[in-house]
């Protein structure tokens, strides 16, 4: 019979449940009467009759059970009372319940928390419509990476060969964004007019577009995301039409997007979207959407419905080779460009987050060791609790329960643990999702991540739950069920720890200890790790030190009033009571904007370096110790000779030993050649991770600022009275560009170790909580052996014993197992972290001194663990023990 | 008292179908048209038949409908199917085939090997 077929005859079977019973009773009842009526006729007496018939027919009881068994009751009717009874064993012993729940909670709840970051971030299929039919492009070069861009023509020529049901171009860049008062830094992103008719995404309020911008007439108009629109207009429904001005160009605002909307790049929200120009216009104020024929855009392409991903890459693959015959310009093919690949895009594109790609998987695997342990731990419990069960169920099998029975009856015990673990745990993973979000690096690109539990992470817990619930259970169960008869109804109080059924749960015990600590080992590295990348280049304290990014924006600022705005903002900030100094960069040290070109020196090959354009009193600021020759200063403008500060270890390539002051440096693209004034010392200048990049600054105003950032020094700590003060300075002058990204110094250091951060941090409490499970672990494996040993502690107490020969046999025990544990751990770490480092860049070996800290750390929770046991076998009474069974 | 064969495990069911194909019977009639039709030679525990009836019945092989039995007592009658007919069937003829072997097998005499 079809699974479908019998569930469909169980609905009806248990909602005529009673009835059914009631019926099976009349039937058999009716059996019995018409026998003992035929033995009557035959001549015995009515109740010798009756008492024969009913002999006759054999286990009433039974064989109704066989007839609920073959109608289908049974299943449920099992189910229910198995619940009922698992309930009423678990209530009893609360104790018991809550640790094994607790236990659960942690191992379950530290994977649904990792798993639905790792969810979130990359695996979840984008919230549009039919995600699996989106695809992207790139186009594969002779040498080097592939190119994720493709030229505007050709999405043109793509867009009319039909292959595809449509095709939407987009574009992003930060924007200023002005309704009222200063204006404030976005992220825009320039989108085809049919993106969202292409993606399936509707409007949660207004349209998304309107339909003469859909046809082609390009129209100045925005549709905000949901999270900008609540947090900057608060939600309010009558933004529809208001006028908004993006980089000074008047936009409307003609929608809203859904909230569950991000776009297709994972882990950012663009705060509002505007429509491209079509081919050939341009708007001067906001370059990014404009219909140059010489633009490179990321497109997504949605595959007509029966085509595959293959003749789809086929067809593009051909249009490409046309196109790049046809093509007058030969630079794409002088470029190298070889032909077009197409891939899925239903996860979106993931730029931004995959630096967070490695620490999450790492995490992810550390969480399931977690949950390997809490499982050693919970079936630790599970053993010993059947050994104190041992009795009962030798009971229960003495009066026929079958083994598959008693199996079931564990197994439905511990479900009901792993479930009710798993429900505490997604609860758990709420609170960890919400301080995993915390830990994430915000930069002038804000991240974005909706981490809360959906169906994905329930089915995924739920899933989880299942297994390790059987996981868990199936062995005890198997061991309790398997028991000899005899010995489990004598009494037996002889059996050493380490013997029998012990030697698992010891073997468990410390397979506990040995992981956790391995944990511990990983957390103790990353740990490091973090703190050796923290203890920075920069010579100055970075808390007292803010920097603050502004855009003055192209169509109002020429690069002489940029010139002038840099240097009257330093003046006004430097003269503020609560400023040590002001001085500019373009980049800035450590921030989420980098630079690097290459540099040479005449008759040297150029290299690669770090760049960077300063104003004078920079390298003070941030604490670059200057070593040799002059900082910048006032002199050194556009019309002056040009100037460059390099550091140790360019001067070092460049020039050997020899004094570089006065040499010169030449940029290969401009052939402008800089003469060097100074040398400062080396830094981690734009990443702490690796080594020490070659590094040159130019004088910020001999070129021209572009979005610099504003490095202040404070006398004191007033944070916020500083923010506010400069603010009132940049509001002074002009409140028509955007000042944001603001923070210290510190910040942007603790920014740019997010993911070592998160290593740390998680893994740090991933340690602890596996410690602490080992602790309770070693703890319920004492208590039983010294339960399991009363008598022989009586004994040997009767026989003389001292108590402190009793405290010391026990703790022996306890930390013999403790430093097996750790033997073991060591063992396993060593190599585990070498894996490790060899996929995660910039962890250092875990040295001598972290794996002596942790093994320290262990004993001395092993030994907090023995100490309760043993002070209980040593307060044991003999009188009581000797009679103790 | 005649020596009573204890019936082959698997064979209940299909003298439970072949009993209900003579008519429509209750369980107890099910057990003493056995025993007749057997000749009293066969052993059934009667309990057992009932869990075997209600399997049958959600085989679907059996119908079981509630009437009145000779005595005017209510009861339940069981009776065939299209299927349970076909299944019946299909049992006579493997039981045929079957037992034809086993008598061939034991008739067989030291000369014929």
């Amino acid at each position: 019979m079809s699974l479908f077929a019998r569930l469909r005859l169980l609905g009806p079977a248990l909602f005529r449940h009673a009835r059914i019973e009631d019926e099976m009773d009349e039937e058999l009842r009716a059996h019995i009467r018409a026998r003992a009526d035929d033995l009557e006729c035959s001549g015995l007496p009515r109740t010798e009759a009756e008492r024969r018939a009913r002999l006759e027919f054999g286990g009433y009881e039974r064989f109704k059970e066989e007839c609920r068994d073959a109608i289908g009751v049974r299943l449920i009717e099992t189910l229910v009372r198995d619940l009922r009874y698992g309930i009423r064993m678990l209530h009893r012993s609360v104790g018991f319940t809550t640790v094994i729940l607790i236990t659960m909670a942690l191992g379950i709840g530290a994977n649904s928390a990792v798993f639905s970051a790792l969810d979130t971030t990359f695996w979840k299929p984008l919230p549009v419509d039919r995600p699996e039919m989106l695809v992207t492009f790139s186009i594969l070069r002779n040498d080097g990476a592939p190119e994720k861009y493709l030229p505007a023509p050709f999405i043109r020529q793509l867009r009319e060969s039909g292959i595809f049901s449509g095709i939407v171009a987009r574009q992003d860049d930060g924007l200023s964004f002005a309704a009222d008062g200063r204006a404030e830094r976005i992220l825009g992103e320039f989108v085809s007019p049919r993106y969202f008719s292409l993606l399936g995404v509707g409007a949660f309020l207004g349209q998304p577009f309107s339909q003469s911008v859909q046809a082609g007439h390009w129209g100045p108009e925005a549709v905000l995301s949901y999270g900008f629109w609540k947090a900057r207009f608060g939600g309010d429904p009558g933004v529809i039409g208001r006028t908004i001005r993006l980089n000074t160009y008047p936009f409307t605002i003609v929608g809203v997007s859904p909230p569950s909307f991000l776009g297709l790049v994972r882990g950012t929200d663009y705060q509002l979207r505007i429509p491209l120009l079509p081919d050939g216009a341009t708007v001067s104020q906001i370059a990014g959407i404009s219909g140059a024929q010489d633009r490179w855009l990321n497109a997504t392409a949605r595959l007509r419905p029966g085509s595959t991903r293959a003749e789809a890459e086929a067809e593009t693959d051909a249009q490409f080779q046309w196109f790049l015959r046809r093509t007058p310009v030969d630079e794409f093919r002088r470029s190298g460009l070889r032909r077009v690949r197409v891939s899925s895009a239903a996860r979106g594109y993931s730029q931004y987050v995959d630096e967070f790609s490695t620490p999450l998987s790492v995490l992810f695997v550390l969480a399931g060791i977690v949950l390997l342990i809490s499982c050693a731990n919970v079936a630790n419990m599970l053993l010993a609790r059947s050994a104190a069960r041992a009795k009962e169920i030798a009971v229960r099998v003495s009066i026929g329960a079958g083994r598959f029975c008693l199996l079931r009856q564990l197994l439905t015990e511990s479900l009901l643990l792993a479930l009710g673990g798993s429900a505490v745990g997604i609860v758990l993973a709420t609170f960890a999702d919400g301080a995993l979000v915390r830990l994430l690096p915000q930069g002038h690109v804000p991240l974005v991540l909706e981490l809360r539990p959906d169906g994905r992470v329930l089915v995924f817990t739920i899933a989880l739950t299942l297994l390790v619930g059987l996981a868990f259970g199936l062995v005890p169960a198997l061991q309790a069920t398997r028991g000899d008869l005899i010995a489990a109804m004598r009494t037996d109080s002889a059996v050493p720890i380490g013997a029998g059924r012990g030697g698992l749960r010891t073997a468990l015990a410390v397979a506990q200890v040995g992981f956790s600590l391995a944990l511990l080992v990983a957390a103790g590295t990353f740990a490091r790790s973090l703190s050796s990348l923290r203890g920075s280049d920069f010579h100055t304290d970075p808390r007292r030190v803010v920097l603050f990014t502004m855009k003055p924006q192209e169509e109002l600022y020429s690069d002489q009033q940029k010139r002038l705005l840099v240097q009257e903002l330093i003046r006004r900030v430097s003269a503020l009571p609560g400023v040590e100094s002001a001085a500019f960069a373009e980049y800035g040290p450590l921030g989420s904007r980098t630079n690097y070109g290459t540099v040479g020196a005449p008759g040297r090959d150029p290299l690669r370096v770090d760049i960077d354009y300063v104003t004078p009193g920079f390298f003070d600021i941030v604490g670059v110790e200057r070593l040799s020759g002059r900082d910048f200063s006032a002199v050194d403008l556009p019309g002056s000779p040009p100037v460059a500060i390099i550091n140790q270890s360019l001067a070092g390539v460049l020039f050997g030993r020899a004094n570089p002051i006065g040499r010169v440096i030449v940029r290969p693209q401009t052939s402008q050649q800089f003469q060097i004034i100074g040398v400062v010392a080396d830094s981690h200048y734009y990443d702490l991770h690796g080594g020490v990049d070659p590094g040159v600054w130019f004088a910020i105003l001999q070129d021209a600022p572009y979005m610099p950032t504003l490095e202040v020094q404070m006398k004191g700590f007033d944070l916020a009275g500083t923010i506010a003060a400069v603010q009132r300075q940049f509001d002074g002058i002009d409140q028509g560009f955007p000042v944001f990204n603001i923070k210290t110094f510190a910040m942007r250091i603790e920014d740019s170790l997010a993911g070592e951060r998160m290593l740390a941090s998680l893994s740090g409490a991933f340690g602890l909580t596996a410690l602490i499970v080992a602790a309770v672990g070693l703890y319920g494996v004492l208590a039983y052996s010294v339960s399991r040993r009363t008598r022989e502690i009586g004994i040997r107490v009767a026989l003389g014993a001292e108590r402190g020969d009793v405290f010391r046999m026990i703790l022996g025990q306890g930390l013999r197992l403790a430093a097996i544990g750790i033997g073991v751990g060591l063992l396993v770490a060593l190599p585990a972290m070498r894996v490790v480092r060899s996929f995660l860049y910039g962890i250092e070996p875990a040295g001598p001194l972290v794996f002596a800290a942790v093994s320290v750390g262990v004993l001395a929770t092993a030994l907090l663990s023995c100490y309760v046991p043993a002070r209980r076998a040593m307060r044991l009474d003999p009188n009581v023990a000797l009679r103790h069974d | 008292v005649a020596e009573l064969a204890q019936i082959l495990p698997g064979t209940l069911d299909l003298l439970i179908l072949k009993a209900v194909s003579l008519g429509p019977l209750h369980g107890y009639g099910v057990l003493l048209r056995i025993q007749q039709i057997s000749q009293g030679a066969l052993l059934v525990e009667q309990g057992a038949l009932y869990p075997a009836l209600f399997r049958l019945v959600r085989q679907g092989l059996l119908k079981a409908n509630w009437g009145t039995s000779d005595n005017n007592r209510r009861a339940k009658f069981y009776e065939l199917t299209a299927a349970g007919r076909k299944r019946l069937r299909q049992e006579e003829d493997g039981w045929n085939r079957l037992a034809a072997a086993i008598a061939a097998a034991l008739a067989a005499r030291p000369e014929q090997v």
